[in-house]
């Protein structure tokens, strides 16, 4: 019961658990992404898989698993405790967020919550936000078919109002052709870095793979959030139901309940062979629903950030 | 197969509904905007067939409920018997006659007759219309009726002691079927199918079905008391012996049976007697009066005709008178007769029966007295005698005959006539036709035959030439006979013959013979009473009442039927089975079908009869399984329906 006393306010300031309606809630991009991001890094102090900080330097206690070389021997001399001295790291890590902002990240299934567009801008601008602390570099392209809004990365709090800016300004339009977009993003990106594709893949899988693919032999890190409404996993309606393409206009009469069943599994199938494809080639991906905290989103980052070199 | 309500199946048109809907009508539906379309792609793509079948289903399903729906309103019906059927005009035919008396397995056929006969009721329905028709007596007017008194009519029905003509029967039933308008008409025939039950060909309409239960029976071995006959057929005189020969017929070679000779209700003789034999029993002396009494035999499987009745006047010696010219032969023989106390000559006024030469004294005969008429030789005469035949209300005449002469070529009396010369005689022919100048002898047999009188009126000797010789009947003056030709051995070797005698003791005594009942009546037959009756007592002791000359008909229970006026018994008529019934030989199924046309089936077990009768109508109605198969229909169509009602009710499933 102890534990549950002190857990509870600690979780309630978690604001990088709260479910994206809650959160949307909470005012403007700056705001959330700034409270999800101070909620995640809260959570990564108790963590002892916690690596870095840039902004919260500070000593902690040595946890057996820590990098001998942070030990503080004055700290130690002090207290005869081990603490280790936790930096702001300079990196030379370059991101680029890859925002799909075609029509069909703009849907929602549900009124109150947020679409797949929202769900990436303010992903997008939490991420920026750490890596931003951390000392990177974050740049910003925006696609449908085509690049949208390209923005050159930088790093600094001013770059990243500038993103958030350039985030808040995104409308979700046009169809999605991911492959094309990545490879001018491939062309475009003479430095190798992190890029972190933001979309709800509704693209062509055997060509985006393709490209993802590509992207990864030019000597980019690449990581993949799949963003997937709760209704896109289980058909949200009910009844003889004509669904209508809001990319192409398409449609398709269907009785929803001869299809819910063959539907989910349609949908697991294609996230199993979009692991698959990706993943064997060292491609992060995660699928990530749009009523999930956006924690769990920056967790995958962070886990993929302890891996580059 | 077919329907009782065929018109329900126009509801069949109603199959179309779902059967439209399902390649037309797609349910109002919602237009949702959706992204993720590609993988709705995908899965219609991959279950689309899957989805089709399931549809399919579904529409099969209703189908298939909404047709067995409609076959169950339009009460579908197998084919063959054992169910409802179009109204029939139905005619029961039920052998009731002696053989079927008969017990066999400790039952009596009829019962068993009785009981195939309710199951036809049973499978009868109330729209039907019943005719119970009995092959044996009592012969009663049918009227068609309901189930319960067609049932109630079984079930009253008695067994008879006379003959069951089944021709007759059958024919009668087809004719009662036939003026019914009700599309289906059968005729259920229950018999033992005794051979003797078919007289000749049934008539009636043979596109009218006839389906004939024949009671089953094993090799039976019947016999019975073919006849008694008393005193030679005279009654006896009182206070002398006589004799009963009882003939046994029927039985096995070699096999002998006890015969009892019962005088009311007293053994009075008693004999073993092998089978087919006539055995001659000893019997009085009696007293003067009635005497009412029977022979029996063992019993055996058929008892109906193990009993013979009988009845007589024992009597005194018969008064006799002869009026007028009296031949010598004929006088000599009254003399014979009257040493030997056969008779007693005496008046005309206390004579009993009358010798009437040329017709003299008959107008002035009383009501109870018999007349012998004989005509004279002198042909001049005749006119006097045709007259006072005419005041007698006797409707003969007597007419010049042919000039050869005949020979006796049939006779009904127990006598040996045919050694008769008969070398002139007259010709008797009915008053009716006695001015046509070509009146024929023939016209007058038909003429007395159209004459009221009992059983035995009518010629009772025909000539070869076809002209009666003895002629009797019952005028409103009395009993007569009448002979054809003079009394005179020019006329006929009679008078110098050895049947003078017994002839004219015959001819006396007949009338005795008939009171006494000598003759007898055949069960189910009729007779008539004396016109004085006013009641008849049967062998149970229920008394009918009878209506002037009517014939009486209820003589279906062998036994002896007293006619009484007031407390007085008039006659006493034995009544006795036909000795034909005891014949229990089958027809055989060939045999009734050519007798019987039209009949369908001949059927021996009980068993299976249901499955014969009302053929031509309708089976069973299957509704318990349809109805079955029904419910499976509309629970599989529910189950696969609410599957897909569940998913949709529940999006997360």
């Amino acid at each position: 019961m102890a534990t549950n006393e002190t857990t509870t306010p600690h979780r309630d300031r978690r604001t990088d658990l709260l479910d994206p309606a809650t959160l949307a809630q909470l005012g403007g991009i700056d705001i959330i992404a700034r409270q999800v991001v101070q909620g995640f890094l809260l959570g990564l102090h108790r963590s002892p898989n916690r690596g870095f900080s840039a902004e919260f330097a500070e000593l902690r206690q040595y946890q057996p698993g820590d990098d001998l070389r942070t030990l503080d021997w004055r700290m130690f001399a002090r207290s005869d405790r081990f603490y280790v001295k936790q930096y702001e790291e300079e990196t030379n890590l370059r991101a680029y967020m890859l925002v799909d902002i075609s029509e069909s990240m703009a849907w929602s299934s549900q009124t109150r919550l947020p679409s797949k567009l929202w769900y990436a801008k303010h992903l997008a601008a939490a991420l920026s936000l750490i890596l931003i602390r951390q000392g990177d570099i974050v740049g910003l392209i925006a696609f449908h078919e085509r690049i949208v809004r390209q923005t050159q990365a930088r790093g600094g709090k001013v770059h990243w109002r500038l993103l958030l800016q350039h985030l808040n300004a995104l409308q979700g339009s046009g169809r999605t052709e991911a492959e094309s977009a990545l490879k001018s993003v491939a062309m475009r990106l003479k430095r190798k870095g992190l890029v972190i594709l933001i979309s709800d893949l509704l693209v062509d899988p055997e060509g985006t793979a393709k490209a993802l693919i590509y992207l990864q032999h030019t000597g980019h890190e690449v990581l993949v959030f799949h963003l997937i409404d709760p209704g896109e996993r289980d058909l949200p309606t009910t009844g003889e139901t004509r669904f209508v393409d809001p990319e192409t206009g398409d449609s398709l009469q269907v009785s929803v309940a001869d299809m819910r069943r063959q539907y989910r599994n349609a949908v697991e199938e294609a996230v199993a062979e979009w692991t698959a494809a990706l993943t064997s080639r060292g491609i992060a991906y995660s699928t990530i629903g749009t009523d999930e905290p956006l924690s769990r989103a920056l967790r995958l980052y962070l886990w993929k950030r302890q891996r580059l070199p | 197969m077919g329907f009782l309500n065929p018109l329900f199946l126009l509801a069949g048109v109603a199959v179309l509904v779902p059967v439209i809907l399902h390649l037309f009508y797609r349910q109002e539906s919602k237009t949702f905007t959706f992204p993720a379309i590609r993988y709705l792609l995908r899965t219609e793509k991959d279950h689309a067939r899957q989805i089709r079948t399931q549809q399919l289903l579904l529409l099969l399903l209703r189908v298939a409920a909404i047709l067995l729906l409609v076959v169950l309103g339009a009460r579908f019906h197998m084919p063959g018997p054992g169910g409802s059927h179009d109204p029939t005009a139905l005619a029961l035919v039920l052998d009731n006659s002696l053989s079927a008396t008969i017990i066999e397995d400790g039952r009596r056929r009829l019962d068993t007759l009785k009981a195939v006969a309710r199951i036809s009721l049973e499978a009868a329905s109330y729209d039907d219309v019943i005719w119970v028709v009995r092959a044996g007596s009592p012969w009663e007017v049918a009227v068609p009726v309901g189930l319960t008194q067609a049932a109630q009519a079984i079930d009253e029905t008695g067994p008879s002691h006379g003959r069951g003509d089944l021709s007759h029967a059958i024919a009668r039933a087809r004719a009662l079927v036939a003026q019914s308008d009700l599309p289906r008409r059968e005729v259920h025939v229950f018999t033992d199918l005794q051979a003797t039950a078919f007289s000749g060909s049934a008539g009636g309409d043979p596109d009218v079905p006839v389906i004939v239960f024949a009671a089953p029976s094993g090799e039976l071995v019947n016999r019975g008391i073919d006849g008694v006959s008393i005193g030679g057929g005279l009654p006896p005189l009182q206070g002398r012996r006589a004799e009963a020969a009882v003939s046994i017929a029927g039985g096995s070679a070699g096999d002998t049976v006890g015969v009892r000779l019962y005088v009311g209700d007293q053994v009075r003789a008693a004999a073993t007697a092998p089978a087919g034999a006539t055995i001659r029993l000893p019997m009085g002396p009696f007293p003067s009066g009635r005497v009412d009494g029977y022979a029996e035999i063992d019993p055996d499987p058929l008892t109906g005709d193990d009993r013979h009745f009988f009845s007589f006047m024992v009597r005194d010696p018969t008064p006799v008178a002869a009026v007028g010219p009296t031949p010598f032969f004929l006088a000599e023989a009254l003399a014979v007769l009257e040493e030997s106390e056969r008779i007693s000559l005496g008046g005309a006024g206390r004579a009993a029966t009358l010798i009437n030469l040329g017709g003299e004294g008959l107008q002035e005969r009383a009501t109870a007295q018999s007349a012998l008429v004989v005509p004279l030789a002198d042909p001049a005469r005749l006119p006097a005698l045709n007259l006072r035949l005419a005041e007698a209300g006797i409707p003969y005449r007597y007419r010049p005959g042919p000039e050869e002469g005949a020979r006796v070529a049939q006779s009904d009396l127990p006598l040996d006539l045919e050694g008769l010369d008969i070398r002139r005689f007259y010709r008797m022919v009915s008053a009716d036709s006695a001015e046509d100048p070509t009146g024929t002898a023939a016209s007058a047999a038909g003429g007395a035959g159209a004459s009221p009188g009992t059983g035995s009126d009518g010629s009772l000797v025909t000539l070869s030439t076809g002209d009666p010789w003895l002629l009797t009947g019952t005028a409103s003056t009395g009993p007569y006979i009448l002979l054809a030709s003079p009394m005179d051995e020019q006329s006929t070797s009679l008078p110098v013959s050895a049947a003078m005698i017994p002839l004219l003791e015959w001819v006396i005594e007949r009338r005795f013979g008939d009171a006494a009942g000598l003759s007898g009546v055949t069960a189910g037959t009729s007779f008539r009473p004396s016109p004085l009756a006013n009641a008849v007592r049967g062998p149970d002791g229920s008394v009918l009442q009878v209506d002037g000359d009517q014939p009486f008909l209820e003589t279906a229970a062998a036994g002896i039927y007293h006619v009484l006026a007031g407390d007085s018994v008039l006659q006493a008529i034995p009544v006795n089975p036909p000795a034909a019934e005891g014949q229990l030989a089958p027809a055989s199924p060939r045999e009734v079908r050519r007798t019987v046309r039209g009949v369908r089936d001949i059927v021996d077990d009980a068993t299976a009869w249901s499955r014969h009768i009302f053929r031509a109508g309708r089976g069973p109605e299957p509704w318990r399984p349809l109805a079955a198969i029904l419910l499976a229909l509309l629970v599989l169509e529910t189950i696969v329906a609410a599957s897909r009602a569940l998913r949709t009710r529940q999006p997360g499933a």
